[in-house]
């Protein structure tokens, strides 16, 4: 492959400095670092909704907010951590690491891949400018069930603001997943086959042809329920004959798959920092890859779990029930891998550790409430009521974010440079541990209590003042641990000791380049021979686990404009398309407008030099 | 400040706090809306199934959570030099923990296909002591409608945010919407079941029998997110013994216990209320025809009182912000001595069978 690459090799181009260098970069690792840190924004912007949210629920009958204003701050706390903050920091820790892990100089579609980044701001952006143009956030909830989306119960523009950043979203994750399973396929270095990836790189694989399967699914959903709200259809008005229960089925079957998509490449990480700090290889790497296969293929089985309450049936009940309850067994194998992992380790406790087993003991905890709720009946009691909340918080906070600061823990030496430090580090994790089980294990006692999800308000003689309290206390715990590792990524970032190329003695190929990498990743090109080819060199000698051709001419892309045109095309395409309807005398000059510059940055993309490393 | 770990110096607090909420929550109130406290043959054959869940849930718990522990204390590095036996694997193990878990899943599944079968077909014996009832979710108010009992006018008789049943009947309930999805749910006699506007969906229970003059009182709730009031639809389910039941649908089927509207109702009432034996015949509202012994005013919102019906008929949106009444009354429109008016008629509307009051 060495040598393709080297065939396209031209004198590097003028490098930009500044700002410009960020927004005309095709680097995957500054796209990754944009990436991420534009996610932990959004996640920010989501706890302080979270805050909001514990606020106005901390007593009852408070009037802090509004329910007009509660609803819309609970529908965008949803939206922002879901497809905001966990699904582009996978795709941050995916950018930048899959093409270290497997040894390539970057991604296979670098231009597509800044144009990937500057989706997700974009449509981030359009989803909050609703707060200033819409009248109004989206309140329909994260899931927006028909008819509740209609013009006739959300009266505010919110939801067409929904729908169109949704939509940039959506092109970002699918033009991403396309990048990282074409860059897993085509770049692997010499010698690293799929039986020697990274657990990492396999989870990103799995993760992104998840995306590819369910995306289309919701995308024509919201394109469906755009129209509605536009253009007088009826897809999913009862009254003209529309079916809102179409909506849902559109909505889970990808709204399952999308758990997965957040969860599995934490699966990875922890997969990466388990063996690492235990100084032994993962226990069962075959299972460990086979069973977040299964997981994914299963996750498309099984969305109707989320609709038993609609009465489904008998049949469709059984079946979906032990779908459901079939994805705890590649779960379970996973867990008492990661287990097994430990057994007879040496373990260091090192901060990227200890997020590593917070998550097994957590996540854990999430997995046994989620097959409770695959048992059809009991998911009639608990649906819908905060016992569903504190489950998937298990999940998507105590699983996806614990793994997720410990990726942070692990990376950011290989990234900045600079070892973060190890006491705040530690306060960060315990104050996060107790912070998290405060917020959410009451939740679970309230729903069995019978207090429904996105209720605004509760009453005194409910009998759910205490651990509503209780929970809210928790999550200013939580916020006061994000505050921790701000602080310790500030200081760290200033005056970290130097981290050295391989502070963790690792495993895996990132570890083999220089702490902040080089541009092009590798001076060399490694010849894989392992599945740990950097441990299996220093433990079981040089040349076991890699070789290296030193004939080897780093590929560098030069930088483009293109990406960021064409993306802030699609960004004024959604606000003309937000005016198509209501005024087309605006609407359609922006449209005009917004596809001339779609089409300048397009032309440009076309008209520069092919440098992309796959052609 | 001496240099202990973050775990140590949290560990108090939180121990503290842990027992503390355990001793709070030991003499805590009462939870009238609880799942865990069946009284239904269907919730307690969901209260069986949870149970099972609780416990291998525990079980699995302990596994995961001691294996965890005693390794963290087991294998913490002693010996920074020293690289373990790297152990890669072992097939036959982890075909035992692939069964393990599948063995649980089956346990837990035939279990679950048991308790659906219970829950979902009504058993043969329900055929001849079936109570048929309607359910029609409104934003944000719960409409109900009895197709076997006819009121005055030969119509199903129709009520508000209660619903009475009789304890040992089948109850066979078909649900709509008349405009977003509701969901009705009351947690000690039945699961949740989507109201939706499109089609008519259904479930059945049979509350556990009650003595003669000591009806019980169930709270439900919408819980199916459904808009700006979502918090406040509420009702209550009243289950009554065959003979207080009969006396209840007796009395309600009546028309009202005083006709003879006041001039406010008729200015300000009639074109979505109806009170039956009167002029008042909007569909838009909830019947009003025996309001007086209600056991709340909109939804659950507020108890059933002279000061509560006060404060709802000066300002519906401060009670209740956004309902639909306030599309009609504002804080302006009516004058004290028409409020007044109002609640002395409303209040009036009381047959005799109800638990008003009671909790």
């Amino acid at each position: 492959m060495a040598t393709d690459v080297s065939t396209l090799h031209h004198a590097p181009a003028k490098q930009r400095r500044g700002w410009l260098e960020w927004i005309t970069t095709v680097d995957h690792k500054k796209i990754g670092i944009m990436y991420a840190v534009t996610a932990f924004l959004f996640f920010v912007i989501g706890g302080l909704e979270a805050l909001l949210i514990r606020l106005q629920l901390g007593t009852p009958q408070n009037a802090l907010l509004t329910p007009e204003a509660y609803n819309q701050v609970f529908t965008m706390h949803g939206t922002t951590m879901v497809f905001m903050a966990i699904m582009p920091i996978n795709a941050g820790f995916m950018n930048y690491f899959v093409p270290l892990m497997i040894g390539a100089g970057d991604m296979a579609y670098p231009r597509m891949n800044a144009m990937s980044y500057w989706l997700l701001l974009f449509g981030g952006i359009v989803m909050y400018s609703s707060f200033v143009f819409g009248g109004g956030a989206p309140d329909a909830g994260w899931f927006a069930y028909a008819p509740l989306t209609s013009t006739t119960y959300s009266v505010t523009r919110g939801m067409d603001y929904w729908v169109l950043g949704l939509q940039l979203l959506g092109v970002s994750s699918l033009a991403g997943s396309v990048n990282i399973i074409v860059t897993i396929i085509r770049l692997r270095a010499p010698g690293m086959r799929f039986n020697r990836m990274p657990l990492f790189v396999w989870m990103s694989f799995v993760t992104s042809f998840l995306l590819i399967f369910a995306l289309p699914s919701i995308t024509v959903g919201i394109t469906l329920l755009f129209f509605d709200r536009n253009f007088g259809t009826n897809f999913f008005l009862p009254a003209a004959g529309g079916d809102p229960l179409l909506w849902q089925h559109l909505f889970w079957f990808f709204g399952h798959p999308e758990v997965y998509i957040m969860i599995l490449p934490a699966f990875g990480v922890v997969s990466e920092m388990l063996p690492v700090f235990s100084r032994k290889p993962i226990f069962g790497y075959e299972f460990v890859a086979y069973s977040g296969v299964a997981i994914g293929v299963l996750g498309f089985t099984v969305w109707a779990h989320h609709m038993f309450a609609t009465n489904l049936g008998v049949i469709a009940d059984t079946f979906f029930a032990a779908a459901s309850m079939l994805i705890s067994v590649p779960t379970g194998v996973k867990i008492f891998n990661w287990l097994a992992t430990l057994w007879r380790g040496e373990l260091r406790f090192k901060t990227p550790m200890l997020f590593s087993l917070g998550f097994i003991a957590m996540f854990v905890i999430g997995g046994i409430s989620g097959v409770s709720l695959a048992a059809a009946p009991f998911d009639l009691q608990v649906t819908d009521s905060y016992f569903v909340v504190a489950h998937f918080h298990y999940v998507l906070f105590g699983g996806a974010v614990f793994a997720l600061f410990g990726a942070a823990y692990y990376w950011f030496p290989k990234i900045t440079g600079k070892m973060m430090s190890e006491r705040i580090g530690k306060w960060h994790f315990w104050i996060l541990l107790l912070g998290f089980n405060l917020t959410f294990f009451p939740q679970h006692m309230l729903g069995l209590q019978g207090m429904p999800r996105r209720v605004w308000t509760y009453q005194q003689n409910q009998g759910w003042d205490f651990y509503n309290l209780l929970s809210t206390i928790g999550s200013f715990c939580i916020a006061f641990a994000t505050l921790v590792f701000i602080v310790n990524f500030i200081i760290s970032l200033r005056k970290g000791a130097p981290a050295g190329n391989d502070p963790w003695d690792a495993a895996t190929l990132e570890w083999a380049t220089t702490s902040p990498p080089p541009a092009h990743n590798f001076d060399v090109e490694y010849i894989v021979h392992s599945r740990r080819p950097l441990w299996d060199n220093k433990y079981s000698g040089e040349g076991r686990g890699m070789t290296i051709n030193y004939d080897f001419h780093p590929h560098l892309p030069p930088p483009s404009y293109a990406p960021i045109i064409f993306s802030f095309g699609l960004f004024v395409l959604a606000y003309g398309m937000l005016n198509l309807a209501s005024a087309p005398l605006i609407g359609i000059p922006i449209i005009l407008v917004a596809l001339a510059i779609a089409f300048v940055g397009m032309n440009r993309w076309v008209g520069e030099i092919a440098q992309d490393p796959v052609l | 400040m001496p240099n202990r770990s973050p775990a140590k110096a949290l560990l108090r607090p939180t121990a503290t706090l842990l027992l503390g909420s355990v001793v709070l929550a030991a003499c805590g109130q009462k939870t009238p809306q609880t799942t865990l406290n069946p009284a239904s043959e269907s919730t307690r054959a969901i209260y069986n199934l949870s149970e099972l869940l609780f416990w291998l849930g525990v079980v699995v718990f302990l596994i995961v959570q001691t294996w965890l522990i005693v390794s963290i204390i087991k294998y913490r590095q002693k010996d920074s030099s020293q690289v373990p036996t790297q152990i890669h694997g072992n097939t036959k193990v982890e075909i035992a923990w692939t069964i393990v878990p599948a063995i649980i899943a089956i346990v837990i599944f035939v279990f679950t296909f048991d308790t659906i079968r219970k829950i979902e077909f009504m058993p043969d014996e329900a055929a001849g002591n079936t109570l048929n009832v309607k359910v029609i979710g409104h934003q944000w108010w719960w409409e109900f409608q009895y197709p076997d009992i006819k009121d005055a006018n030969g119509k199903p008789l129709v009520t508000a945010n209660e619903l009475w049943i009789p304890s040992g009947s089948y109850i066979d309930v078909k649900m709509t919407s008349v405009d977003v999805i509701h969901d009705f749910w009351i947690p000690g006699l039945a699961g949740k079941r989507d109201v939706m506007p499109n089609r008519e969906s259904g479930l059945w229970f049979k509350a556990d029998d009650v003595a003669d003059g000591a009806p019980g009182v169930f709270w439900g709730q919408c819980a199916e997110y459904c808009g700006g009031q979502h918090a406040y639809m509420k009702m209550r389910v009243v289950v009554a013994s065959p003979a207080d039941f009969q006396k209840w649908s007796t009395e309600q089927s009546q028309v009202a216990v005083n006709t003879t509207l006041p001039e406010s109702f008729t200015k300000n009432c009639i074109g979505c209320h109806v009170v039956r034996g009167t002029n008042a015949a909007g569909i838009t509202g909830p019947d009003l025809t025996h309001f007086g012994g209600r056991m709340t005013i909109a939804a659950g919102t507020v108890d059933n009182t002279r000061e509560h019906l006060y404060a709802w008929l000066d300002d519906p949106d401060a009670v209740k912000r956004g309902n639909i009444m306030t599309t009609a009354i504002k804080a302006d429109t009516l004058t004290e001595a028409e409020i007044n008016e109002l609640v002395d008629y409303l209040e009036s509307l009381n047959p005799g069978t109800s638990v008003k009051g009671q909790q």
